[in-house]
């Protein structure tokens, strides 16, 4: 009797482990803030190489090197070129590995029953509406925005403006959505899906989204070819609101 | 079995000290003290803290009476603002303080704006999603505590002349002083400890509306993890003050 039962656990387990070693693995670490492209383009890979498993990981790009530094994943996507950069000086990420994939753009958005007449920073200053901002410390569009602030040499007055500085641009079209804020600097791709919000864009200043391949991937073949995939479907960003 | 029993204790009170060991030993103590005067730390310190404590004592002003309506009187609609009350010790505190953010937003921010009165983005956020985080817990542990309050005692108290309200105060509430400490003990913890509704609600705003555990946060997303770290610390060194401050009050009184 135990016999019986013990056979075709033996066999659905061997099955197991040969399945496994079939397979190839990549696990991708990629900003939550990719999510749409990135998704797709998995999916899209692995209709095409059947024999390679993605493993996807979605979270903030900080925290993902927290990851990284646990000696986790192949490839690294972080939503800024400055964490790439980080990477790569903790010998995380092989410098000759890195690419660009896309580039985030800034735009300001502003409620469309306050925006009336707004066609540039500026313009937003002479009214008495709310401003939101991403943290400088935490948030690549937070940095990005205080660039383009100070450029136009209105951070300060800005600045005089603002009811909260959030750690994640998602945090700031909560606020956005919710109305607690009539105005704030977010992505381009994330605008889009904003109603009842004007987009007005800054030009200048655009955020790399950069693909690189960890120093100490167990896959590297399998990491490089999806590496390759992915520059070579920059089209797929672009469908999602990003710049080529 | 006694045995057996006692080092299920000490399993689960030796793993937590022995994380906390680690914990403490990975940053230098040299590093650690000057972190300890730091100005975001001692910021984000002292809002956890005059929040924390506001928080319980307007928590045990609504949740005492609250409690003890629940435990003693019969009225419409009982049993329903019952589960109402304890339904959000089954919500995660993201969904606290987004349903605070919400209801702020569609209702109260024009009426409070025409007051010229923030609350949102502002400490009275940090306040509120305390608040909203511990009540349910607080009106429990009373709830249990002033139904096991002999309900002849309030009826001889009664009997002898005392007035409800003086029958409630020299009476009930104190034969329900254990389960008041354990009250006011996990008002403060959830208190202290709230996160979710606290990011959500008061925007997460560096030296703003940053508490201890929104910048244990805030500091793991800048990459500078020996402050988080040290933040970390101190909301473990306050928790353990008050706890063992009540624990021993407790056996005390």
């Amino acid at each position: 009797m135990p016999k019986r039962i013990f056979n075709p656990l033996l066999v659905l387990f061997a099955l197991l482990l040969f399945s496994c070693s079939q397979k190839e693995k990549i696990t991708v670490l990629a900003a939550a803030g990719l999510k749409e492209p990135i998704t797709q383009l998995v999916n899209l890979y692995e209709k095409n190489r059947k024999g390679v498993e993605v493993n996807l990981v979605l979270q903030g790009s900080g925290d993902l090197l927290t990851l990284l530094e646990a000696k986790k994943g192949d490839l690294y996507i972080p939503a800024a070129a400055s964490y790439m950069g980080e990477a790569v000086r903790r010998k995380l990420i092989d410098p000759k590995t890195v690419g660009v994939l896309a580039y985030h753009v800034p735009v300001l958005v502003v409620k469309e029953d306050k925006a009336k007449g707004v066609k540039n920073l500026d313009d937003i200053l002479q009214r008495s509406l709310k401003i939101g901002i991403g943290d400088p410390k935490a948030a690549a569009i937070g940095k990005l925005s205080v660039e383009i602030l100070k450029r136009l040499g209105l951070y300060g007055r800005f600045m005089k403006k603002v009811v909260v500085e959030t750690a994640t641009v998602n945090q700031l079209l909560l606020y956005l959505r919710s109305g607690q804020l009539d105005a704030a600097i977010v992505w381009k791709e994330l605008a889009r899906k904003l109603k009842g919000f004007k987009v007005i864009p800054l030009g200048g200043e655009v955020e790399k989204v950069e693909v690189g391949i960890t120093t100490f991937s167990k896959n590297r073949k399998a990491a490089e070819d999806f590496e390759k995939f992915l520059l070579k479907h920059s089209e797929v960003f672009e469908k999602e609101g990003f710049s080529p | 079995m006694r045995i057996l029993f006692i080092s299920a204790v000490y399993l689960l009170g030796f793993s937590l000290f022995l994380s906390l060991a680690v914990f403490f030993l990975s940053l230098e103590p040299s590093e650690f003290l000057k972190l300890l005067i730091d100005f975001e730390v001692l910021s984000a310190l002292k809002l956890s803290v005059w929040t924390s404590l506001l928080s319980t004592l307007l928590v045990l002003v609504l949740a005492v009476p609250a409690a003890y309506a629940l435990a003693r009187y019969e009225f419409p609609l009982k049993r329903f603002a019952k589960v109402l009350i304890d339904l959000p010790m089954a919500f995660p505190e993201l969904l606290v303080g987004f349903l605070l953010l919400v209801l702020f937003s569609n209702l109260l921010t024009p009426l409070l704006e025409k007051l010229n009165f923030e609350v949102v983005f502002t400490p009275k956020a940090v306040l509120l999603a305390e608040i909203a985080v511990s009540l349910p817990f607080a009106v429990k542990v009373l709830y249990t505590a002033f139904t096991s309050v002999d309900l002849r005692l309030e009826v001889v108290a009664r009997s002898l002349g005392y007035a409800p309200l003086e029958v409630f105060f020299k009476v009930s509430l104190p034969a329900a002083r254990r389960g008041l400490a354990a009250a006011v003990a996990v008002t403060f913890a959830r208190s202290f400890g709230a996160f979710g509704a606290v990011l959500v609600f008061a925007g997460g705003v560096r030296l703003k509306t940053e508490t201890l555990p929104v910048g244990i946060f805030l500091n793991i997303s800048y990459g500078e993890l020996e402050k988080a770290i040290a933040m970390g610390l101190v909301l473990i060194a306050v928790s353990l003050g008050v706890l063992l401050l009540l624990e021993y009050l407790k056996v005390e009184g």
